[in-house]
């Protein structure tokens, strides 16, 4: 097969700048073309007529749960669902058992990674056993090549403990990612505070809870320097507070997950626990809030906070069943689904028609906002997300032919069955989900053929 | 939802919480009860309506007058019943829920009284296996029979619950952690009664309107212009486990004394779910007239019976021929 050439023809293909209608050649590992009308004589044709063709999608944020619980999820299923949502490479987390907190789980961690077919890295703990009270060997471990540090499935509760890890950070320039949420007021939560907890009778956790820690991290990063990336932003709060960290010019970045703008908390209505998930799904003012948000720019990254579990952890009482949801299969469909709320101001359509072509736009049957929507998705799933752990990827001569053909007016039904996972912790299990990822290049390879993993 | 809460797979009914029910299913378990009322009057106190029925009482969270009210209800109208004696330590000890209650359907369960620590937890048995569910009381979620009763006994007292419409209720106490509480508001907000929630702020929900209830921090405010006076049990523990008000804070203000007592309504009546912490909630003898808390008692049984025969005897072909089948 080396030596093929392969023309991926009639998509509109992702670029800084907006989507245009452009033709792709590939050539071994990398992109050779990227112009209009590309000549195909020789080479394979792949049709991308109706598609959008983006680069592979980076995952800042995955529970791989190895080592320690292959009962919910082995490397095998969890590159399988990688790979068919159209993702090139996971961010591992480090609240595995054990803990990722020394180089020699680390190193051998990332050597059993390395085997799986997709890229995974490993993140590396911020404390000693992600128990807060004491700083990993941040110097050791960056030496080792460990790049990003997470307590992630808990916040660093102590204000000393984050001042200290962001020095690190900044001495080093590595990446500390915090997962905002205050020990105190999460304490026996298990949803989000609102009108349904209050019905329900459970205990719910704030806003405040998130917002509050990120505030006290933007002031300890004015204060030490270093680069924060906030996971899973939950509460509108964060958001403001993000956003004019980032216009102080602090470096500062900030992910949202397919579940935070897709679902709400009103479906906890009957206590079912496959919405439960740490951050809490919020309001249906804030999720419509935090979509918003997304559309217009203020977060770098889409993260699937991938979290599965065995059946029997989420079949029990509310209260008690684990915190999290499978999230990394269904990813673009997700979040596309959630972008596709009619515009809730007149200006969002006018910026849009202005800057976006109904001729372009009608190629793929969708409308300029929508366009322009899913200009600015792709770009937080796959180069917005890449940056967050220091690569730069896009659709460019020379660059890795890796890409991913969406189909975006595709539809179909949430169903566990077609899920690769070990587990069933499936929150869109009979929802109607818009947009679907149809084919997949990594490196050259074509692994992603409707809809099917191909090797 | 149409109708009491369904499970898809057994077509069985259950009873989980207020929302399962409709308007009019919740007028005709008033009526069924009034019709036990009358049977008690009169020399049937035991039939055999549910005859060949089994009923498990599966109680995670100690309660005798609950579970007795309940084993009264379902053998008055000749169920067998029987008791899982469950404790909170198998629940501690790693035993699934859903384990537990693959086993009462085994035995041959038709339904399955549940008290559970947990809120949410009868619902989640209702849908995870096939049998019949009333939910006894879980966590701080609901207690619907306990709210059924209550409103049947009010029915009773005002002279059916057309007349409920302008009544205005104060329930008084630990809002935040009380079952009785949500399952109430949600119930007599449909028949217009008018909910205040009262109690200290530490103990108030963080939204009252969820509740589709108003709600007040002052007792002496509300208690004149009340029609009912819904005293909630105080739980010294959850006071002593870290609550800011003390129980003397506590009974300074919301303990319904002789002076509070004086200020009442000339007609006014006081209710309580039992049992009474007396010098507590309540440090007053109340007149007969002016109390309803036996009678809630009393009403609670009947009101437990309606639910069985709506659950168990209208869908007695549909239920059983479907355990026949899918031999669960």
């Amino acid at each position: 097969m080396s030596g093929e050439k392969v023309v991926v023809k009639g998509g509109l293909v992702l670029k800084p700048a907006g989507l245009f209608a452009l033709d792709i050649a590939i050539e071994g590992e990398v992109i050779t073309e990227v112009s209009p009308a590309i000549d195909a004589f020789g080479s394979r044709v792949i049709d991308a007529t109706g598609c959008v063709v983006s680069t592979s999608f980076y995952d800042t944020h995955t529970h791989s749960r190895y080592p320690g619980d292959s009962e919910a999820e082995t490397i095998d299923t969890l590159s399988e669902q990688g790979l068919l949502g159209g993702y090139q490479y996971l961010l591992a987390m480090a609240n595995t058992e054990p803990t990722i907190d020394s180089v020699s789980i680390w190193k051998a961690v990332r050597e059993e990674l390395r085997k799986a077919p997709i890229e995974v890295d490993q993140a590396a703990s911020i404390t000693l056993g992600r128990k807060g009270e004491r700083l990993v060997d941040f110097v050791s471990l960056v030496q080792a090549g460990a790049s990003f540090f997470t307590d992630d499935g808990t916040g660093v509760g102590s204000t000393k403990i984050m001042y200290e890890a962001l020095k690190m950070s900044e001495l080093l320039g590595v990446t500390v990612a915090q997962h905002a949420q205050d020990p105190y007021l999460f304490e026996g939560a298990s949803m989000n505070l609102g009108a349904t907890s209050v019905r329900l009778g459970l205990i719910g956790e704030p806003e405040a809870s998130e917002s509050s820690m990120v505030a006290r991290d933007i002031e300890l990063l004015k204060a030490t320097g270093g680069r924060l990336h906030v996971l899973h932003v939950s509460a509108r709060e964060s958001i403001n507070l993000i956003r004019m960290a980032r216009n102080e010019g602090l470096r500062i970045s900030a992910e949202v997950t397919p579940h935070h703008l897709l679902l709400d908390d009103s479906l906890l209505c009957n206590f079912d626990t496959s919405f439960k998930v740490n951050p809490p799904l919020r309001s249906k003012s804030t999720q419509m809030a935090i979509v918003a948000s997304a559309i217009r720019g203020d977060f770098d990254a889409i993260a699937t906070d991938h979290a599965p579990h065995p059946y029997h952890s989420k079949q029990r009482p509310f209260s008690q069943a684990s915190f999290g949801m499978i999230g990394l299969q269904s990813a673009f469909s997700a979040s596309w689904t959630a972008f596709s709320e009619p515009p809730a101001s007149p200006t969002e359509t006018a910026i849009a028609t202005d800057h976006w072509s109904h001729r372009v736009a009608d190629r793929i049957g969708l409308e300029p906002y929508e366009l322009q929507r899913l200009h600015r998705l792709l770009e937080m799933m796959g180069p917005g997300a890449a940056r967050v752990v220091g690569r730069r990827i896009g659709i460019e001569p020379d660059m890795q032919a890796s890409i991913v053909i969406c189909d975006p007016t595709a539809q179909s039904v949430g169903k566990i069955e077609d899920i690769a996972s070990n587990s069933t912790n499936f929150p869109y299990e009979g929802r109607t989900l818009r947009g679907k990822v149809v084919a997949g290049f990594v490196r050259g390879k074509e692994i992603l053929k409707e809809g099917k993993l191909w090797f | 939802m149409t109708g009491f809460f369904s499970n898809p797979v057994s077509g069985r009914r259950s009873l989980t919480q207020i929302s399962d029910l409709s308007d009019s299913e919740v007028v005709d378990l008033l009526g069924r009860a009034e019709i036990y009322r009358k049977q008690e009057l009169g020399t049937r106190r035991f039939s055999d309506e549910l005859k060949d029925f089994v009923v498990a009482t599966l109680f995670f969270e100690g309660s005798t007058r609950t579970r007795l009210s309940f084993t009264l209800a379902a053998e008055r109208l000749g169920a067998r019943v029987i008791d899982l004696a469950v404790s909170a330590s198998s629940v501690s000890k790693g035993e699934s829920l859903k384990d537990t209650c693959d086993t009462v359907s085994a035995l041959g369960a038709d339904a399955v009284v549940v008290r559970h620590p947990n809120e949410g937890a009868p619902l989640q048995i209702a849908s995870w296996t096939s049998l019949a569910v009333v939910n006894a009381g879980d966590g701080c979620h609901e207690h619907p029979t306990q709210a059924l009763g209550d409103l049947f006994s009010l029915s009773s007292a005002f002279g059916g619950v057309g007349n409920l419409a302008t009544k205005k209720i104060a329930i008084v106490g630990d809002i935040l952690h009380s079952r009785v509480a949500r399952s109430l508001s949600a119930l007599l907000g449909r028949f217009g009664v008018k909910v205040v929630l009262v109690g200290p702020p530490d103990m108030m929900v963080d939204r009252p309107s969820a509740l589709g209830a108003e709600f007040s921090y002052d007792l002496d405010e509300v208690i004149g212009e009340v029609d009912v006076l819904y005293l909630l049990r105080i739980q010294r523990e959850r006071i002593q486990g870290g609550y800011h008000s003390s129980i003397d804070s506590y009974t300074r203000r919301f303990q319904l004394d002789q002076k509070r007592y004086l200020k009442m309504a000339p007609k006014s009546i006081v209710m309580h779910p039992g049992p009474v912490n007396r010098g507590v909630e309540l440090a007053v003898k109340l007149p007969e007239e002016r109390s309803l808390i036996s009678e809630q008692v009393r009403n609670g049984v009947l009101m437990r019976m309606a639910v069985f025969s709506k659950i168990l005897a209208t869908a007695s072909d549909d239920g059983r021929s479907q355990r026949g089948i899918t031999g669960d």
